[in-house]
C-alpha cells in the first residue's frame, strides 16, 4: 500500500513517513502543492495525507480539482485549523478524515488504515482467503492457524493482494503499490518477491494468470 | 460621476422648472393672444356693423353710402385700415385709405358675418370682418368688408410675451434659488453626521452625537454600534492575547523544572503539553467568536449553516458507527454569526457521538422569537451532580473520554458570549441532552428606516 504525505513542514512530513512505513506502507513525500498535484496524478496511491497549509497551492482547492476529476483517492487533511466551520468545509470539499495538529502520530497510521480499509469495501481489517488470515491493523499473518513472519516488502505485497483478492492484478500495479517512486524495480523483481512470498506461505495461495498477472483467490485452494 | 443628494435634487427641479415653465409660458401666451386677437375682432365688428348702417339702395337699384365714415385712418393711404363695398364682382365703395387697390378674397357661401386673413395693397397681413348683406331690392348680396392691420395684434402679443418670458424666467430662476437653499438647511443633518464621522476617524470623538432628526437618528444609532463592537472585540482580543500569555506561564514553569529534572518525568511532559494545547485552544475558541454584537448583524440560515458540519461528524465517527439524526422543524433564520454556530453544533454534536450508544438526535425546534437547538444521545448519562459540574467547568466530564475536553467548555463560552442559554438535562432518549436556546432573526426587515413621514 502506497501513501502519499503531502506535508510542507520536513521534520513533521518526515515524523509521519516514519511511522507509516513501519506499519507497512510505502511512502512518498511531496512539499509543496504542485509536487503533490504532479505526483497524485503521476502515481497510484492507496491515500493521501494532506496538510492545508501547502506552500503554492490551498490544500482545499486541490482536493476539490482531485474530485472534480474524479481522482477519489482516499484523503486525510492534517491540519492546524481545528473550528468546526473549517472541518466542515473539508468535509465539503472532499476529505474522508481530518486530523487536527498537534496530534499523536499513531492516530495517522490507524485513521489510514481504516481509510483504505474502508475504500476497498472492507468492513473488517482480518482478511480471510484460501486459509490464511491478514489482520492489517496489526500487520500479522497467519496460515492455517501458523504465525508466518514477512519482510516488509513482501507483507506490502501480500497485503496489496489480499485486498485486491479475486481480481487479477498486474506486475506493473503490484510494482507501483509496493515500491517508493525513485525505485525503480527492474521488471523481474516482482516475480523475485513473488516467488519468495510462496516459499513463506504455500504455492497456492497467490495463482498465476498467465499474460495478466497474479490473484488470491478468498476460496480456500484445494486439497 | 456621482452627483451628491443635494445636487440631485437641484438638478432635478431645474430641469423640471426648464420644463414646465416653457409650457406655461406657451399656454399662458396663446391665450393673450387669442384674448388681444377677440378684442380686435370686435372693433372690426362694430365698425363693419357701422358702416353697414350707412349702406342703401337707391330707387334704381343702386347700392350707396350716406356718408363715408370720417376717420384719419381711412383717409391715409395705404394705413392698413381699409373698407370696401361689392356688388358682384364690382366695387362700389372703398375707403380712401385702400387708394387704387383692392382688397381680394376668395369665399364660399356660408355665413353672413365672417372672419378673414388677407393681404393688404402694401403686402401687410390684414384681419378683416367680412359682412354678407341682403338689401332687398337688390338680388346678390352685398359684399362689405372691414379690414385692419394684423401687426396690431402681433405687436401687441410680442410685447406681452417679452413681459412673460422675463417673469417667468425670474420666477424659475428664484424657485430653484429658494429650493437649493432648502436642500442645504434640510441636510444640514446629514453633513453633521458625516463631520461627525470625519471627528470619528481622527480619534477625536468615539460616537457619533444622536442628536438628529428621527430618519437618520436610527442610523447614527446603528453607526454607534458598530463602533462600540469594533471597541469590544479590540478589547476582546487584547483580553484573549493577555489571558492565554498568563495562563500558559504555569505549564511552561512546571515543563521547564521538568526539563531540568534527572532523570526526565517523559509522562509528567506529555500531560503538561496536552495542558498547554488545551489553553491555546481555549482561548483560540474564545478569541474566534464573533460574539453578540456578530448577532446584531448576522442573520444565519441555521439549517443551510448546521448540513455541513453534520457531513463532517459523520465523516468522523464513521468508525464508530453511530448514526447521527437531525430532525428540523421548518426554516429558521437565527442572529449569530455562521461560524460560530457551526462551532457550537458541531461541538455538542461531538461530544453526544462519544457518550451515545448507538444514536444521536438533533433537532431544531423554532418558536416565535427563538430556535431551540436540542442534541440528545443514547449514552449512560451523567448524574445531575456532574452535570452541574460540567456547566461550572466543561473540562472534566470529557477528560473521562477522549479528547482535550475542551468542547463543552467552548460552547460555554460561545454561549456566554451571545448571552443565550445552554443546558444539560437528561435526554429522553436516555443519555444527555444539550439545550441551547438561539435567538431568531427578523423575518428579513431592515435593521432602520428613513421615514418621510412627520409621524415616524
Amino acid at each position: 500500500m502506497k501513501v502519499l504525505v503531502a506535508e510542507d513542514d520536513q521534520p513533521l512530513a518526515e515524523g509521519v513517513a516514519a511511522v507509516l512505513r513501519d506499519a507497512g506502507f510505502s511512502v512518498d513525500l511531496a512539499p509543496t502543492g504542485l509536487q503533490a498535484d504532479y505526483l497524485l496524478r503521476t502515481e497510484s496511491y492507496d491515500a493521501v495525507v494532506l496538510d492545508l497549509g501547502l506552500p503554492g497551492r490551498d490544500g482545499l482547492s486541490l482536493l476539490r480539482e482531485w474530485r472534480a476529476d474524479a481522482l477519489d483517492v482516499p484523503t486525510l487533511i492534517l491540519t492546524a485549523r481545528a473550528r468546526w466551520s473549517d472541518k466542515a468545509a473539508g468535509f465539503a470539499a472532499g476529505t474522508d478524515d481530518y486530523l487536527t495538529k498537534p496530534f499523536e502520530p499513531l492516530e495517522v497510521v490507524v485513521r489510514i488504515q481504516a481509510l483504505v480499509r474502508r475504500s476497498r469495501g472492507e468492513a473488517s481489517p482480518v482478511i480471510r482467503a484460501g486459509g490464511a488470515t491478514l489482520d492489517l491493523n496489526r500487520g500479522q499473518l497467519q496460515v492455517d492457524g501458523t504465525p508466518v513472519t514477512l519482510t516488509a516488502q513482501e507483507y506490502k505485497l501480500l497485503a496489496y493482494l489480499f485486498l485486491a483478492r479475486d481480481r487479477v492484478v498486474s506486475r506493473v500495479e503490484l510494482a507501483e503499490h509496493v515500491y517508493e517512486r525513485g525505485c525503480d524495480p527492474d521488471s523481474n523483481v516482482i516475480d523475485v518477491l513473488i516467488g519468495r512470498v510462496r516459499r513463506r506461505v504455500g504455492r497456492e495461495l497467490i495463482a498465476t494468470v498467465r499474460g495478466r498477472g497474479f490473484m488470491v483467490s478468498s476460496a480456500s485452494p484445494p486439497a | 460621476m456621482r452627483l451628491s443628494i443635494g445636487a440631485r435634487l437641484v438638478l432635478f427641479a431645474t430641469i423640471a422648472m426648464l420644463v414646465l415653465l416653457p409650457v406655461a409660458g406657451w399656454m399662458i401666451g396663446g391665450a393673450f393672444a387669442r384674448s388681444v386677437e377677440a378684442a380686435f375682432d370686435s372693433r372690426l365688428d362694430d365698425a363693419a356693423d357701422a358702416l353697414a348702417g350707412l349702406i342703401e339702395v337707391q330707387p334704381d337699384r343702386t347700392v350707396q353710402m350716406n356718408r363715408a365714415p370720417d376717420e384719419l385712418r381711412f383717409d391715409q393711404v395705404y394705413s392698413g385700415w381699409y373698407w370696401q363695398v361689392r356688388e358682384g364682382d364690382r366695387v362700389v365703395h372703398a375707403s380712401r385709405s385702400l387708394w387704387d387697390a383692392s382688397l381680394s378674397y376668395g369665399i364660399a357661401p356660408g355665413e353672413p358675418r365672417r372672419r378673414l386673413e388677407l393681404v393688404g395693397p402694401r403686402g401687410e397681413p390684414l384681419r378683416a370682418t367680412l359682412l354678407l348683406l341682403n338689401l332687398g331690392r337688390v338680388a346678390a348680396p352685398v359684399e362689405l368688408i372691414f379690414a385692419g392691420p394684423r401687426s396690431e395684434i402681433d405687436a401687441e402679443v410680442r410685447a406681452f410675451n417679452r413681459v412673460l418670458i422675463l417673469a417667468l424666467g425670474s420666477l424659475g430662476a428664484m424657485l430653484v434659488i429658494v429650493f437649493a437653499l432648502q436642500i442645504r438647511w434640510g441636510l444640514a443633518p446629514l453633513r453633521r453626521m458625516g463631520r461627525d464621522l470625519k471627528r470619528i476617524r481622527e480619534g477625536e470623538v468615539h460616537r457619533v452625537d444622536p442628536d438628529l432628526p428621527p430618519d437618520l437618528a436610527s442610523v447614527a444609532d446603528t453607526m454607534n454600534e458598530v463602533l462600540a463592537h469594533q471597541e469590544s472585540l479590540i478589547e476582546r482580543g487584547r483580553a484573549t492575547a493577555g489571558n492565554l500569555a498568563h495562563a500558559l506561564k504555569t505549564p511552561l514553569t512546571t515543563m521547564r523544572l521538568r526539563v531540568d529534572a534527572a532523570p526526565v518525568d517523559l509522562q509528567g511532559l506529555k500531560g503538561d503539553l496536552a495542558q498547554v494545547h488545551g489553553i491555546v485552544e481555549h482561548h483560540l475558541a474564545r478569541a474566534g467568536a464573533a460574539g453578540r454584537a456578530g448577532a446584531v448583524f448576522r442573520r444565519t440560515d441555521a439549517r443551510a449553516a448546521i448540513e455541513p458540519v453534520l457531513v463532517a461528524v459523520r465523516g468522523l465517527s464513521k468508525d464508530r458507527g453511530i448514526v447521527i439524526e437531525a430532525q428540523y422543524d421548518g426554516d429558521a433564520h437565527v442572529a449569530m454569526d455562521a461560524q460560530d454556530l457551526q462551532e457550537v453544533v458541531g461541538n455538542l454534536l461531538d461530544n453526544a457521538v462519544k457518550w451515545a450508544r448507538s444514536k444521536v438526535v438533533l433537532s431544531l425546534r423554532t418558536t416565535s422569537d427563538a430556535v431551540d437547538v436540542l442534541v440528545d444521545d443514547d449514552g449512560h448519562g451523567i448524574p445531575d451532580v456532574a452535570r452541574a459540574q460540567a456547566m461550572a467547568r466543561g473540562t472534566q466530564l470529557d477528560e473521562a473520554s477522549s479528547g482535550s475536553g475542551l468542547g463543552l467548555a467552548i460552547v460555554r463560552d460561545i454561549a456566554a458570549l451571545y448571552r443565550i442559554a445552554f443546558e444539560l438535562e437528561a435526554s429522553p432518549q436516555g443519555g444527555v441532552r444539550a439545550h441551547l436556546r438561539l435567538p431568531r432573526a427578523a423575518s428579513g426587515a431592515p435593521t432602520f428606516t428613513i421615514s418621510l413621514d412627520k409621524h415616524s
